[in-house]
């Protein structure tokens, strides 16, 4: 969680769709958090704690790395370019 | 909405219906001639308002059940659900200490200490509502 736009986007819902279209409720199930909470991270409004997105990667059987990547800092430099 | 989100909903409901209840037996010239009669409306109040939200609780679980709506029962609590809790715990705490601190103020100059049983109690539940607003808010902002 956090203020403002997010700057940590994932492919959660493409994995669930590559693991056989799992469903969020099985997704929630394995990494030990609620479906809502799976909404809320696919949906980009919930930026999960590292342990949780180990165990979304876990889960997925992939590094965490294919899961969530951080844009920051590619945010923040077309920012400066545009304001330039 | 999930379970959380309408738990905080009927909670809103039953803070808002007992604000307006109070409101109209106080308008009225009801209740409260001395400090100790204000004071115990005000704990029988929150006792009826513990049992309300209680009963419709149980009854809303029971409808989801009846309805089939598994995704409505109550699961147990994420690192989500606890980060909301404690922000919205966290607003309000602002508003029932601010409130509490005015209060002490009114009543140091001379307010009167029954109205003044009625102020802290409608603080408390402006304190609880402001709770089941940012839990409704977080839940959907993120």
């Amino acid at each position: 969680m956090g203020k403002g736009k997010p700057h940590i986007a994932n492919r959660i819902r493409v994995l669930r769709f590559h693991a056989g279209e799992m469903t969020q409720a099985a997704l929630a199930e394995r990494v030990g958090v609620t479906r809502q909470t799976i909404v809320a991270m696919e949906q980009g409004r919930y930026s999960p704690s590292l342990e949780v997105a180990f165990r979304v990667a876990a889960a997925f059987g992939v590094p965490i790395e294919d899961v969530f990547q951080w844009q920051g800092d590619a945010e923040a430099s077309s920012a400066e370019s545009e304001g330039k | 909405m999930s379970f959380r989100q309408w738990t905080a909903v009927m909670g809103l409901a039953a803070q808002v219906a007992l604000v307006v209840w109070l409101v109209l037996r106080v308008a009225s010239g009801g209740p409260g001639a001395t400090v100790a009669e204000a004071a115990w409306v005000v704990v029988v109040s929150i006792a009826v308002m513990i049992v309300v939200n209680s009963v419709a609780t149980i009854a809303f679980v029971i409808a989801a059940s009846i309805a089939g709506r598994g995704d409505l029962k109550d699961d147990a609590a994420d690192e989500r659900d606890r980060g909301i809790s404690a922000k919205s715990s966290r607003n309000a705490y602002y508003i029932a200490s601010g409130g509490g601190a005015l209060t002490l103020v009114l009543l140091a100059f001379g307010y009167d200490p029954v109205s003044g049983v009625y102020f802290l109690f409608a603080v408390l539940m402006l304190a609880a509502a402001v709770e089941s607003i940012s839990q409704l808010v977080y839940y959907r902002v993120g």
